[in-house]
């Protein structure tokens, strides 16, 4: 998968870049504040309509613009398509080689990216929600149904929750009825998530171990993911159904749902040992590293295509031994996007295909 | 790209104009933007081409209400489907809004009564079985009905309230039927979205 040419527009501190991009690594250099992170921004943004650093999509809008403009071309083993995000304050809309998508989830699986960033490293060691960002993303690229699912299984979510608020008021007799109506399908769509993060999660865990064992001598590295043990989706739900019966006092009570994919976690242990509680700096970076090149691993294996690597300076504060062994890992056969202040913050041979240089929120090919 | 919107008072000052302007914009499907333009088109038309839309707005409101049996819109009461006495008054087809009954009605493939909810079951949007008149829908039920056919649209929400009135009519001894979901005829399979298809497939029946 490679992105071929990118257009950006008022995107963040891009006020307009245009760009060729081939094959390999594509290194963009630049001091900080000058716009790499935004051109990453970008990419992610085109790739799945969100941002990794902000929920407020209007910070994304250049300062003192109306509106921003993203246009990429993308090529992929089954064709090429472009891609197009136009932003405005309260408003986004998302295009296919000039087809408006209706949802959000119709651009999923269309640029598939794998983020290394340095807000990232919460991903191994941060808290639940985190992980499940990470997990329910990585299913969402190379399987966009599971888009609708998650979005179901929210909707029911909030369902049940505004019930059991009223039954949380006064002990509501009306809501408790209507509340049997929710629980089925709630049941069901809470299971089929857990499934399907089950299954996700068992196809990486070893990846992730095998990479953390590439990148450190501490481990070994393990995620697992509790609430999937059980392995078909009857089962869990037959779990999920007990452990509902069982938490119906406290949830009406506290007025929410409080079982269910929307509060698993997928701890990571590092050596048998909580990373969240024990790890080091140093671990829990090398653990976030494996994760994502794990996620690209995973994607490849699924869809048969690598994906777009965007790797945002993330080996700058890494000594030159962890730095080898860190780009020893990455699978270089496909497309990288790599930010980086100095080429000699890289390590030693490396070698990019394209050199470009970003300042002041411009972008231009490096004179060679 | 658009242009940012203008705010509706902008066009002008003028109390009579953004009366009407408010008045349409609260409209479905009808933007503040909208709402202006059509009231400047408005004002540009012929003064008895207009009274005739008044007109028919006001006979609107005062010739047509809901029927009081089934909720449908007609200039009689019971509407004239309630009142047909060809039509099988032991079934009766669940739907949500009247625009169901109209699309049911264009196959000529159905003959029993209607009830139009006029909502669905939706706690976050604080609708409960009181606002779609679930209550009402019930005492239909104790008249000799043989069955009741739920035509709610196939929504998380459709579905939740298909379920309740299925939970709450099961002491009544009568015959509970959903509409088969499946792909929408004069559809390819290839741009069907996934949903639809995953339903399709399993609700599959077998050929015969
Ligand atoms: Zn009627």
């Amino acid at each position: 998968m490679r992105l071929a040419s990118l257009l950006i527009r008022h995107f963040r501190l891009i006020g307009e870049a245009s760009l060729e991009l081939g094959s390999g690594m594509q290194l963009f250099l630049g001091l900080n504040a000058q716009g790499k992170t935004s051109l990453i921004e970008a990419i992610v943004f085109l790739s799945t309509s969100t941002s990794h650093r902000t929920h407020k999509e209007e910070e994304l809008i250049q300062w003192g613009e109306e509106t921003a403009y993203l246009r990429g071309r993308v090529e992929r083993l089954d064709g090429e398509e472009t891609l197009a995000c136009g932003l405005e304050k309260k408003r986004k809309s998302i295009k296919a080689d000039d087809v408006a998508l209706p949802r959000v989830g119709d651009l999923y699986g269309r640029l598939r990216t794998v983020l290394f960033a340095p807000e990232d490293m919460a991903v191994a060691a941060g808290g639940p929600a985190e992980r499940r960002r990470y997990v329910d993303m990585a299913i969402a690229q190379i399987d966009p149904s599971y888009i609708g699912l998650l979005q179901q299984y929210r909707r029911l979510v909030k369902q049940r929750n505004q019930l059991l608020k009223r039954m949380q008021l006064r002990s509501d007799n009306s809501a408790q009825k209507e509340l049997a109506v929710w629980d089925a399908p709630f049941l069901d769509a809470a299971a089929k998530v857990t499934e399907r993060r089950g299954r996700y999660v068992r196809a990486l865990a070893p990846l992730v171990t095998e990479y953390y064992g590439r990148l450190a001598d501490d481990g070994p590295c393990v995620i697992h993911y509790p609430a999937a043990e059980p392995e078909t989706a009857e089962d869990i739900r037959a779990r999920l159904a007990e452990r509902l019966e069982r938490s119906r006092g406290t949830e009406a009570e506290r007025g929410n749902t409080l079982i269910g994919p929307h509060r698993d976690d997928m701890p990571c242990t590092l050596a048998g040992k909580s990373l969240a509680q024990f790890g080091s700096q140093g671990q829990r970076r090398a653990a976030a590293l494996s994760l994502r090149l794990a996620e690209a691993r995973a994607a490849r294996d699924a869809v048969g295509e690598t994906p777009l690597l965007l790797i945002d300076d993330v080996v700058y504060e890494m000594d030159n031994t962890r730095r080898a062994r860190f780009w020893d890992s990455v699978d270089r056969t496909g497309q990288l996007i790599v930010t980086a202040a100095d080429l000699g913050h890289l390590g030693a041979r490396i070698e990019p295909a394209q050199i470009f240089e970003v300042n002041h929120g411009s972008i231009h090919p490096a004179a060679s | 790209m658009t242009q940012p919107l203008s705010s509706p008072g902008s066009l002008s000052a003028v109390p009579i104009i953004e009366r009407a302007v408010k008045q349409l914009s609260k409209l479905p499907g009808i933007g503040p933007r909208m709402a202006q333009r059509l009231t400047l088109a408005l004002l540009k038309r012929k003064k008895e081409e207009v009274q005739e839309l008044v007109d028919a707005l006001g006979q609107l409101i005062d010739g047509v209400n809901p029927c009081p049996e089934c909720g449908n819109y007609d200039q009689q009461t019971p509407c004239r489907i309630c009142a047909d006495d060809q039509r099988d008054r032991s079934v009766i087809c669940v739907v949500e809004q009247h625009q169901d009954l109209i699309a049911i009605e264009r196959t000529s493939q159905y003959h029993g009564l209607y009830h139009i909810l006029g909502g669905v079951l939706s706690p976050i949007d604080g609708v409960g079985p009181e606002e779609i008149g679930i209550p009402k829908l019930l005492r239909r039920l104790n008249e000799p009905v043989r069955e009741v056919i739920l035509a709610t649209n196939p929504t998380i929400e459709g579905d939740a309230t298909a379920h309740y009135i299925q939970d709450a009519s099961k002491t009544l001894g009568v015959r509970i039927t959903r509409l088969a979901r499946g792909l929408p005829s004069g559809s390819d399979i290839e741009y069907a979205d996934e949903s639809t298809l995953a339903l399709a497939l399993s609700t599959r029946s077998e050929l015969k």
